[in-house]
């Protein structure tokens, strides 16, 4: 017979501080890798974190087209910043994966496919945006004729904690693409810190793997004032936005206008440096490197990032498709958030803001999709 | 230990035959125990040891599914690589991977293939379907140019395609000497004297701006851009449209292409840079 | 209307061309016949003649010392030769008949007489000229770029 009081699927119980902890505990002891914010460098990056006490507590962050900055909240928080530079695509698409191993003997090729990666890791504090570009990337690298298997192995062992955003920060604009402050559909544990009167946590059991898990804790059922309060924090966040996008209209716009003066402005402000797509939760390109090892036997296919930014990205015999950085911003940004609706039916834009924040020039995407939209006037120029 | 299918595993196969068709193009012919099915326009990616990998269009006959055969122009580190290797030598394959040739839509049509240079190589596959099923089209024309008579790729085959009595073949060059008695120009002069009919279905692949330049001709003649297919190349890295390289705008080269209608593509190709 | 008034009027060159200003053009031309490796123009003589092929292979090619000409570019049946007619100046190509061929030759001093006669016939003509020669310059360029490397 089970047990009334047992929170079951879709409930939402309240932890206080040493709960949660007792959860990150739960999680451990199931056999997952906790990956969660921690503070480093300067930063709040994800990585590996053993409990409670890696968390950045009382930690925010400051963020501005080009600028970063943490600082002390001056409460106990533990969720209480916006994004990390890091995104989760460094656990599901790693920076470097080797693929596969290729070894010759004399005349012969033998193909060693490593053991898919299928750790169980627990993702901590995954946000709205960051659930909705976790989402975008599936439909991208598992759910379409061939699947990466890489991504698909590791992207099957993980136990996702959402935390829902109470704390936005300049470069925000997920509320514009709709995808959040709230977390969308997609996690195991729903979260929403609650920082007013006793610091508790507002969990909601979405999943029945999240169910077994909050299930070894203590918790007590939410009252009515806790997910009003609950409610509150999202609904304030929405009103707190950095920045807003006009998504709807936006890929015809962008591709009536592809030779808009505009591109040639912020191709001239760009660098090239590729700090945007490395800290897009979404981008997804990836290159191929071939190396062997000394005796020439043994070589190795690594898959490792790569980015539309460089010029030898595209290329024909004769050299780069898109010599200038015009051309290349022209390509990220039409694809982000034009051409990924025509590829994967939806926008590749989560409106994270990292784009923002990480460009040492400060180009905003939000400013220059707003600009490039309206057609460009044509100008007689005299003389 | 289980692994799921990795797309991005090769599998080891020996070659076969080696042949040099020109100065800088040679054809590999690999006998894979089981065959390899592959249709008309798609491409492997080929791998070569420690070195790399690239995408090849098959230049075999679809029919002949013991016999997969490549013709690779050394042009790159990987191909150039390539060159030397012979009967004997393994490298890895992974495909087949695009979308091919409409041979089967264009039946009962009067069929017209336009290839320069290299763009013989992946039209070959759909020439020679059509060849084997000659009966189910109409007339069928073979234009084709090159840079100088010795550049005239697979010409023995051209010269017994040529022979038919129910294939029309007309070779042009660049350039030459005396010891050309065929016409000199541009591919397009070909197209000069041909009937040419809108509802003809038209194959074109060579090097882009020949292509571009060979579209503009025959939408001159009244070809509609729903009626062109041809043959886009890209720098590709996976070939399943996982790594992003070989986007033009929205398409994916290896999964949407390389074979495309040309009014498909067409707004894309317009764009300097894109 | 005489049998060449009928061939002239058939070359695709004046196709459209009005009845009357055929008629004025016939004074002006003969039918030629070239044997194999006669020339119709040489580099450095003058350019007088304006010649729609009817029939052959014409190979329009530049001599080189030290090895054989180079052949840039062949022409046929409803070509034309000779599209700076309209500004007489020397040939700078050797234009051979790989095969017999067949032309009517329009003599320019003949032609210019009757262009300037007639605005209207001069500006059928020229606006004929003006086509090929646009078509000839794509062809050139698109040659020059030598695509197949």
């Amino acid at each position: 017979m089970t047990d009334p009081v047992a929170p079951r699927v879709g409930d939402r119980v309240v932890l206080d501080l040493g709960g949660f902890a007792a959860l990150l505990g739960a999680l451990a002891a199931a056999g997952h890798e906790l990956i969660g914010p921690t503070v480093r460098d300067g930063a709040i990056v994800l990585e590996p974190v053993r409990g409670l006490d890696d968390l950045p507590r009382g930690v925010g962050d400051e963020q501005g087209p080009g600028h970063y900055r943490l600082r002390a909240r001056g409460d106990e928080a533990l969720f209480g910043y916006a994004v990390s530079p890091h995104a989760w695509k460094r656990e599901l698409l790693p920076p470097k994966v080797a693929l596969v191993q290729i070894r010759r003997r004399g005349r012969e090729l033998e193909v060693e496919q490593p053991a898919d990666d299928r750790r169980k890791r627990a993702f901590i504090g995954v946000r709205g945006c960051e659930l909705a570009a976790i989402a975008v990337q599936d439909r991208v690298l598992r759910d379409g004729a061939h699947p990466d298997a890489d991504y698909h192995a590791r992207r099957a062992g993980v136990f996702v904690v959402a935390v829902h955003c109470g704390s936005p920060a300049g470069t925000c604009f997920c509320a514009s693409m709709d995808t959040g402050p709230r977390a969308g559909p997609g996690y195991d544990l729903g979260v929403t810190e609650l920082l007013d009167g006793a610091h508790r946590f507002v969990v909601e059991l979405a999943t029945e793997a999240g169910r077994a898990i909050a299930a070894q804790v203590t918790s007590r059922r939410a009252a009515d004032e806790d997910l009003a309060a609950d409610a509150a924090v999202t609904a304030s966040a929405a009103t707190r936005m950095g920045r807003s996008l006009a998504a709807a209209g936006l890929r015809d716009a962008l591709m009536a206008n592809l030779e808009h003066p505009r591109w040639q402005a912020v191709g001239d402000r760009c660098l090239g440096c590729a700090n945007c797509t490395l800290s897009c939760p979404t981008c997804f390109c990836t290159n191929v490197d071939d190396t062997t090892d000394l005796s020439g036997e043994l070589a190795t296919r690594t898959r490792r990032w790569d980015s539309c930014f460089t010029a030898e990205f595209a290329y024909v015999h004769g050299g780069s498709v898109r010599p200038s950085l015009r051309a290349r911003y022209r390509q990220w940004l039409t694809h982000k958030l034009a051409t990924w609706h025509d590829q994967f039916g939806t926008s590749g834009c989560v409106g994270c803001g990292r784009c923002i924040t990480w460009c040492p020039v400060g180009i905003d995407l939000t400013e220059e999709a707003a600009a490039i939209r309206v057609p460009a006037e044509r100008t007689n120029r005299d003389g | 230990m289980t692994t799921s299918h990795n797309p991005y595993a090769p599998v080891a196969m020996t070659i076969a035959h080696a042949v040099r068709e020109l100065p800088d193009v040679f054809t590999w012919t690999f006998r894979p125990p089981g065959g390899f099915v592959f249709r008309p326009g798609q491409f492997n990616m080929l791998y070569l040891h420690g070195v790399g990998e690239v995408p090849i269009s098959i230049s075999g006959d679809p029919s002949d599914p013991e016999r997969l055969i490549h013709t690779i122009r050394s042009v790159g580190t990987v191909t150039r690589a390539m060159e030397p290797l012979g009967v004997g030598d393994v490298v890895g394959v992974r495909g087949p991977y695009g979308a091919a040739w409409p041979v089967d839509e264009a039946r009962g049509k009067d069929v017209l293939v336009l290839a320069g240079g290299l763009g013989l190589a992946p039209l070959r596959p759909a020439i020679l379907q059509v060849l084997a099923h000659r009966a189910d089209y109409g007339r069928v024309t073979i234009l084709y140019g090159a840079r100088t008579p010795a550049d005239l790729l697979f010409r023995d085959e051209l010269e017994r395609w040529r022979g038919r009595f129910d294939v029309r073949l007309e070779a042009i060059v660049d350039r030459a000497g005396r010891d050309w008695f065929g016409p000199v120009g541009v591919v397009t002069r070909l197209l000069d004297g041909l009937p040419v009919e809108p509802d003809d279905a038209v194959w074109l692949c060579g090097p882009e701006i020949m292509m571009r330049f060979a579209v503009r001709e025959l939408e001159k003649r009244g070809v509609p851009r729903d009626a062109i297919w041809i043959s886009m190349e890209r720098s590709m890295k996976c070939g399943v449209g996982l790594c992003g390289h070989c986007q033009l705008a929205g398409s994916f080269v290896c999964k949407d292409g390389p074979v495309y209608r040309f009014d498909r593509i067409a707004p894309y190709l317009q764009v300097r840079e894109l | 209307m005489d049998d060449l008034e009928r061939v002239l009027a058939a070359h695709p060159f004046l196709a459209g061309l009005a009845p009357e200003h055929v008629g004025f053009l016939v004074g002006c031309t003969k039918n030629l016949r070239f044997r194999t490796g006669e020339y119709l123009m040489r580099e450095g003589e003058r350019e007088d003649t304006l010649y729609l092929i009817r029939q052959g292979m014409v190979v329009i090619e530049v001599p080189r010392p030290g090895s054989e000409p180079s052949c840039i570019e062949t022409l046929g049946a409803g070509d034309v030769l000779g599209v700076s007619c309209l500004t007489p100046r020397a040939a700078h190509l050797d234009c051979r008949a790989r095969e017999t061929v067949i032309a009517l030759a329009i003599d320019n001093v003949c032609l210019h007489r009757k262009m300037d006669a007639d605005p209207r016939l001069g500006y059928a003509i020229s606006m004929r000229l003006l086509e090929r020669t646009y078509d000839r310059l794509a062809r050139a360029r698109l040659q020059h770029l030598d695509v197949y490397r």
